[in-house]
C-alpha cells in the first residue's frame, strides 16, 4: 500500500530515529494538552516509520505510540472497554515472559545473588529462619539459598518461606520445586503461599512468629503500592474538558521543537499544560499513605533484614511529559540491551518487548490513579522513604559485591556494569542506571 | 552486531543526540 509520505521511506536509520523521537514528543504533547486531532495526525505519521520488528528506535516507538493511543482511547470508556472485552490473559504466557526476562538480562540474577548473600549474612547462627518473598515469582533464587544454607558450618536452620503472588499457579510451582529441593538437602522446610496482590496483603497472613529470625525480600514490587491517596479516586487520564472538545492552549509550536527543548521546557519547568497535574499537589509523588502504612507494618514485624530491588528510574512523575521522557530513556536502554544479544527476528525478543516492556510502558503512559502500578522511582527516593519508615541501610558486603561483579563478568555481553552508591548497588547498561538493590534493618 | 545495518545507532545514543540538538539550537529552528 502506498504511503502519503514517500520521502519517509528514504530516511536512513539515524535520521529516522531522530525523526521518530521528534514525532513521539510532538504526539505526547498533543495528548497531554488534549489536542487529539493533532495527536492523531502524529500517530499516523509515526505508523509509517515505526515497527516492532525494526531497529531499536522503531521498536520503542511502536510501544510508546500504542501507549499514547491507549491513553487517548481511555477518554471514551465505552469504546475502550469494548475493544478490550474479549481479551484473554494467560498466566502461562506471563510466566514464560518473566522467565525470558530472567534469562536475557542479568538484573534479576544480580538482585538474587545480592539478596541471598545479605540473608545468609544476617541469618548467621540463627536456627529458625523465616523469609517473606513479596514477589514470589522465581524459585531459582530460593533454591540457591537452600543450597547456601545447607552448606553453613553450623548446619542449616529450620526454614520457612512465605511467598506472596497473585497467581496461584506461580506459587504452586514454587512450592513444588522448593519442597523437593529441601528434601534432597535434608533441610526442615515449610512453604506458606499467599495468593494476593501486594496492595491487598493482609499482614496477619504472613504468620510471623516470635523466636524466628525474619528476612523480607521485595524484587521489583514495592513501587506497585506507591499511588498517593489523592490519586486513588481518579480513573480517567483526561479531564472531561477534552471530551467536550475544548482544546487547551497550545503553548509550543510543535513542528519546531526538539527533544532538548521539550525536555527543558516541559520537564524542568513543568511547562506542559498536562491536565493530570492540575488536581494533585507537587508533593504527592513523595507522600503515599499506603506505602507509609505498609512499610510501618513491615517494621512492626521486626525483620533482621529487608532487601529491596527496584527499577532505578523515575517513572512516577505527575505529568505525562515527565513520565514519557524518563521512561523513553529507561526502555531505550533495555531495548538496546536486547539488540546487543538477540537478533531482530527473535520471537522471544519480540515477546519480552511486547508483553513485558510494552505493557509497562502502557501502564506508565496511559494509566492514572490506582490503575497506574509501574511507579518506578530512583534509589534516593527509596532511601529517603525507608529511612523515614525507621529502617537503617545495611551496606552490602565486599563478598556480595564480588559475587555480583563475577556474575556480570561471566555474561556474554560487556555493556553491563555495577556501581556502589551509598552502600547500595546500582546495575547499569553503559552509563545508564537501570536497577538498584539495597538492604535494610530496623533502627533501634 | 547481528544486523547488516552498518550505520546503526543505539536508541540511547539517538536520544542523547536529539537532546543535544535540542539544547544547542535556538528555539525557532526545525529538526530538519
Amino acid at each position: 500500500f502506498g504511503s502519503p509520505y514517500p520521502w519517509l521511506k528514504e530516511l536512513k536509520s539515524e535520521e529516522r530515529g531522530l525523526y521518530l523521537i521528534h514525532l513521539l514528543l510532538t504526539c505526547a504533547n498533543h495528548v497531554a494538552t488534549g489536542s487529539l486531532e493533532n495527536a492523531n495526525l502524529a500517530l499516523d505519521q509515526i505508523s509509517h516509520l515505526a515497527s516492532p520488528e525494526g531497529d531499536t528506535m522503531q521498536r520503542i516507538a511502536s510501544y510508546f505510540t500504542e501507549a499514547l493511543a491507549d491513553r487517548i482511547l481511555k477518554t471514551w470508556p465505552g469504546i475502550y472497554k469494548a475493544l478490550h472485552s474479549t481479551r484473554i490473559s494467560l498466566a502461562s504466557e506471563e510466566i514464560l515472559v518473566r522467565k525470558m526476562f530472567f534469562e536475557f538480562f542479568p538484573f534479576l540474577k544480580v538482585a538474587f545473588v545480592i539478596t541471598n548473600q545479605a540473608i545468609v549474612e544476617a541469618m548467621e547462627g540463627e536456627k529458625m529462619v523465616h523469609i517473606i518473598d513479596l514477589n514470589a515469582a522465581e524459585p531459582t533464587q530460593w533454591r540457591a539459598l537452600l543450597q547456601d544454607l545447607s552448606a553453613r558450618p553450623e548446619g542449616p536452620p529450620h526454614l520457612r518461606i512465605t511467598g506472596v503472588h497473585q497467581q496461584k499457579e506461580v506459587l504452586d510451582q514454587m512450592a513444588h520445586i522448593l519442597i523437593e529441593e529441601a528434601e534432597k538437602l535434608d533441610i526442615p522446610f515449610q512453604f506458606n503461599p499467599i495468593v494476593s496482590k501486594l496492595e491487598n496483603l493482609d499482614i496477619e497472613k504472613l504468620r510471623v512468629k516470635t523466636g524466628e529470625a525474619l528476612a523480607i525480600s521485595s524484587v521489583l514490587q514495592l513501587h506497585s503500592i506507591l499511588a498517593s491517596d489523592g490519586e486513588l479516586q481518579k480513573k480517567s487520564p483526561l479531564t472531561p474538558k477534552i471530551l467536550n472538545g475544548v482544546h487547551l492552549q497550545r503553548v509550543l509550536q510543535m513542528n519546531q521543537s526538539t527533544l532538548g527543548e521539550l525536555l527543558e521546557k516541559d520537564v524542568v519547568n513543568g511547562y506542559s499544560t498536562s491536565t493530570d497535574s492540575a488536581s494533585t499537589s507537587p508533593l504527592s509523588s513523595v507522600v503515599s499513605a499506603k506505602m507509609d502504612g505498609f512499610l510501618n507494618a513491615l517494621w512492626g514485624l521486626s525483620p533482621k533484614v529487608i532487601i529491596v530491588a527496584e527499577q532505578d528510574s523515575n517513572h512516577n512523575g505527575l505529568t505525562l511529559m515527565e513520565r514519557l521522557s524518563e521512561s523513553l530513556y529507561f526502555y531505550a536502554a533495555l531495548f538496546d540491551c536486547l539488540e546487543s544479544t538477540l537478533s531482530r527476528t527473535s520471537l522471544e525478543r519480540l515477546k519480552v518487548e511486547k508483553m513485558l516492556f510494552g505493557e509497562e510502558i502502557k501502564n506508565i503512559i496511559a494509566c492514572e490513579g490506582a490503575e497506574r502500578k509501574e511507579r518506578h522511582e530512583k534509589l534516593e527516593q527509596w532511601i529517603r522513604r525507608l529511612d523515614l519508615a525507621g529502617f537503617a541501610n545495611v551496606p552490602l558486603s565486599y563478598y556480595s559485591m564480588l559475587q555480583a561483579r563475577r556474575l556480570l563478568q561471566g555474561y556474554s555481553c560487556d555493556g553491563y556494569n555495577i556501581k556502589e552508591e551509598n552502600g547500595c548497588v546500582v546495575i547499569c547498561w553503559q552509563d545508564r542506571a537501570l536497577f538498584s538493590v539495597s538492604a535494610w534493618r530496623c533502627k533501634r | 552486531n547481528y544486523n547488516n545495518n552498518h550505520a546503526h545507532m543505539s536508541a540511547t545514543a539517538l536520544l542523547q543526540k536529539a537532546a543535544q540538538m535540542g539544547s544547542t539550537r535556538s528555539s525557532n529552528s526545525a529538526l530538519f
